[in-house]
């Protein structure tokens, strides 16, 4: 199935909206003990992966990196030894 | 996006969320709550109607933004359907400007949250909605 990729505002609601479902994946009751380890290891896993797609969307949005004076690419680090 | 049985759920609720990654965070967090069952989810608002009149689920969970429409379509099919019992209307939603807030209480929402800063309060709201219901089934069965 064909997807068409969001433009413009609809992408960044789209990112808020995957970072609202991490932060629903982490929400906690309120009436559990602050010390206590209340994830799991797929839950954790869950939100990792709802973070890099959140990332993901949103790197799609920012503008691309010029380096002043250059080609656009970054140059080569400089070796000390 | 499954159905499931109502079977054995106290409260039932619809999920109504154009966004994949919210309805599979909200289904585990609903369904977290003793005696909450999710048992729709719907990313547009002609899913929504078709699950409401097929689902008459306790509880209907709405975005503002859906896929290709809006929830304020669902409220405006839903009261004009001739329900015997409609759902409590719960509205989760990035847009809590006034104007969207208005827009929504006059077509019948009955709470109007922000998903990011009131999803507890969403939840405090379904156990309220758990524990009358157990109330209520305790006073009948008495």
């Amino acid at each position: 199935m064909a997807h068409e990729k969001p433009v413009g505002g609809e992408a960044l609601w789209n990112a808020i909206d995957t970072l609202i479902a991490v932060k629903i994946e982490l929400h906690c009751h309120p009436d559990v003990a602050p010390e206590a380890m209340i994830l799991s290891a797929r839950r954790v896993r869950s939100a990792c992966a709802t973070i890099d797609a959140a990332i993901a969307l949103l790197r799609s949005l920012a503008p691309p990196l010029h380096i002043p004076g250059g080609d656009g690419t970054p140059d080569a680090p400089q070796d000390d030894a | 996006m499954p159905l499931v049985s109502a079977s054995n759920a106290i409260l039932t609720v619809l999920m109504v969320e154009d966004s994949l990654a919210v309805r599979q965070a909200m289904r585990a967090a609903f369904e977290g709550i003793p005696g909450v069952r999710v048992v729709g989810e719907a990313e547009d608002a002609r899913r929504a109607m078709r699950l409401l009149r097929e689902l008459r689920p306790d509880v209907l969970t709405l975005d503002v933004r859906l896929k290709e429409s809006y929830g304020t379509e669902v409220l405006r099919e839903l009261a004009k359907d001739q329900m015997p019992k409609k759902p409590v209307i719960m509205i989760l939603t990035n847009h809590v400007n006034p104007y969207v807030r208005s827009a929504f209480r006059d077509l019948g929402a009955d709470h109007f949250l922000d998903k990011a800063t009131e999803f507890g309060t969403a939840c405090g709201i379904l156990e309220r909605l758990v524990a009358e219901r157990r109330n209520g089934e305790a006073r009948h069965g008495s």
